[in-house]
């Protein structure tokens, strides 16, 4: 890959993707300023990176494992503390509509599961990818995916009180 | 499910995500100023440098907006540029805080962004802090209600902290909170000052003594953000816990490379009267071996004629343990060796090249095959994720960590009990739960992984 076309492929990945990548580090981090740092951290790497996927559809696994991961590494990292916005009010993450306070009911529920079944949560009703698709982006084991997905049903389903 | 499904996408679709464009123009600007990434896009690194300011002229100013998380000196990001330390003429009590330090930190333009910290006894404090207001004498003025100027953060912990973007090049100015104003004269300090300047001997140890000069909360921002890293490397110590921002400015537990436990910590003494220790020449900061054994001086000639400090046996004998997997460097408890490894420091598998199989040997058992297909660090526990690559077994989840319930209360720390546990599962999805005094786990990323437990 020769550099315009380098600049080009990346550009259609941020296009395509970053809101996709913000969104799936968001539900990782519950703060979309993370979510975006560990995003944008993602894609300059794509761009250092010495080796990287070649194809789209191997990218958007790539770009889906590597901010997980790079969420992973925001929340351990020594440096991290457990903030929130100067203005607190959550709802202002959020675009309203019409003006009011519109409300977050299913993703507040989903924050409330584990980290993982958030993310299986998120690629899978969000992205309407398959369990199988999701393994392989995320490294994970089907059948683990399987499950965190029923468990997260399960527990959705007591917290909305409706069938998920 | 439909109904979850697409409220939950319109939920979702409502999140605030910055401006697609100024995300790409700043993506360019941080990869463009990466040497690596200079040749990829055949720049030379001033050129990137000179492409990165027009990039931010042209682009206007939704542009900065974006870069500003780029910008604000925290988690790290500080050490990648120039920052100053200033001290004030007038401590400022906000909102049941107080401030009397700031921190001024240069981006790669030449622009700065002042942070001011505020600092909270009670955390309830911290979560109303009020607006303040900025004027200069050239008539600027920067408000911290302005969000595009303005990048804040609070911290649960009790402090909070104000991000000014472009802040003029001055000294002086007035401070307005709650209509109530204060002229404030900045000093920088030297930080020179900072450096280890006399050595104390405990027990046998070596230890560095730091004075700490400045007013008031001036450390508890030079240690939150430098001193503390710098003074455990140090002094040869591996920091493993959370610190207390609020009580004692700095309060961690760290191990040196043998296995002894200190505690650090922060005198705030608070001869000033004002809650905030804001006098200058009675804090030091304190080593002890474990925290049962907390020794406080008042003074630095204390310090150094203080009693041998006796280490308890009990640590050292518990002290368990030997986690040790290479190349994927996924975590690393203690044990009585020469090598104690700093506690977990994950790097990105995706970003390794291949997943390579792992045989893990579980001592008076079969060797079983498999091979890791994730690894985290969640909740004070590191969680190896591994699925079979010899039999019918669904796949191996091992934990490795304190107790859920200890690390949601105490941060990272590990207890000094080495009471650990391993979480293991073989042919179930269930995860069983073995508590157990954890002799050595050694993985050898790529090659084997012994685990001894009794």
């Amino acid at each position: 890959v020769i550099d315009h076309d380098l600049n080009d492929f990346i550009e259609k990945l941020l296009e395509k993707h970053y809101a996709a990548i913000v969104r799936c580090a968001y539900m990782r981090l519950g703060n979309i300023h993370d979510a975006e740092d560990a995003a944008q951290d993602v894609f300059v790497s794509l761009m250092t990176a010495k080796k990287r996927p070649l194809t789209e559809e191997h990218a958007k696994a790539w770009l889906i494992r590597s901010v997980i991961n790079r969420s992973v590494d925001i929340i351990r990292s020594r440096k991290y503390r457990d903030t929130l916005e100067l203005n607190e009010e959550i709802d202002e993450a959020y675009t309203s509509i019409d003006g009011g306070l519109d409300s977050t009911v299913t993703i507040d529920a989903v924050m409330m599961l584990p980290p993982k079944q958030r993310e299986a949560v998120f690629l899978y009703y969000y992205e309407d990818m398959s369990i199988a698709e999701i393994a392989k982006a995320t490294g994970r084991n089907a059948v683990t995916v399987g499950s965190d997905l029923r468990r997260a049903r399960k527990k959705l389903s007591e917290i909305l009180k409706e069938e998920i | 499910m439909a109904d979850f499904r697409s409220d939950f996408k319109n939920e979702l679709d409502r999140l605030k995500i910055s401006d697609i464009e100024n995300v790409k123009t700043v993506i360019k600007i941080r990869a463009a100023g990466d040497k690596s990434c200079a040749g990829h896009f055949g720049f030379k690194p001033i050129l990137a440098a000179a492409l990165a300011v027009i990039l931010m002229f042209t682009a206007g100013f939704g542009i900065f907006s974006s870069l500003k998380r780029f910008y604000v000196p925290q988690r790290g990001i500080l050490s990648e540029y120039p920052y100053e330390l200033y001290a004030m003429n007038n401590g400022i009590f906000i909102g049941g805080g107080y401030i009397d330090a700031i921190l001024r930190t240069y981006a790669d333009d030449g622009k700065s962004i002042m942070s001011i910290y505020a600092v909270y006894e009670r955390t309830e404090d911290a979560r109303n802090i009020p607006e303040i207001r900025i004027e200069y004498e050239n008539g600027i003025v920067l408000d911290s209600s302005d969000r595009e100027k303005c990048y804040g953060r609070r911290n649960a912990a009790g402090y909070a902290i104000y991000n000014f973007t472009d802040v003029p090049d001055s000294n002086s100015f007035v401070i307005t909170i709650d209509d109530e104003s204060t002229d404030i004269e900045l000093t920088e300090i030297d930080q020179s000052e900072y450096g280890i300047t006399d050595v104390v001997s405990i027990d046998g140890t070596e230890i560095m003594l730091y004075p700490l000069p400045g007013g008031g909360n001036t450390f508890a921002v030079f240690a939150d953000y430098v001193g503390k890293a710098e003074l455990l490397d140090d002094l040869g110590l591996k920091d493993i816990g959370e610190y207390n921002a609020v009580v004692d400015w700095l309060d961690c537990t760290a191990y040196d490379d043998i296995g002894n436990e200190y505690v650090i910590a922060l005198e705030n003494n608070d001869a000033g009267g004002d809650g905030h220790g804001n006098t200058v020449n009675n804090r030091f900061v304190i080593f002890t071996r474990a925290s049962q054994n907390m020794v406080k001086y008042s003074s630095r000639e204390e310090a150094e004629n203080a009693p041998v400090v006796p280490v308890e046996d009990k640590i050292v004998k518990n002290r368990i343990v030997r986690i040790e997997i290479t190349n994927i460097s996924l975590s690393y408890f203690f044990e009585k060796s020469d090598e104690a490894i700093p506690l977990c420091d994950i790097p990105n598998p995706a970003l390794s090249d291949d997943i390579v199989p792992l045989e893990i040997t579980v001592t008076d058992s079969d060797i079983l095959k498999y091979r890791m297909i994730s690894a985290s660090f969640e909740n004070g526990e590191a969680v190896v994720e591994y699925e079979s690559l010899s039999g019918d077994e669904a796949y191996v989840q091992l934990n490795i960590g304190v107790s859920r319930e200890t690390a949601m209360s105490s941060g990272r720390n590990i207890t000094a009990d080495g009471k650990k546990y391993i979480h293991f599962a073989l042919k179930n999805e269930e995860v069983k739960t073995i508590p157990l005094y954890l002799e050595s786990v050694s993985i050898q990323y790529d090659t084997f992984a012994e685990i001894k437990y009794k």
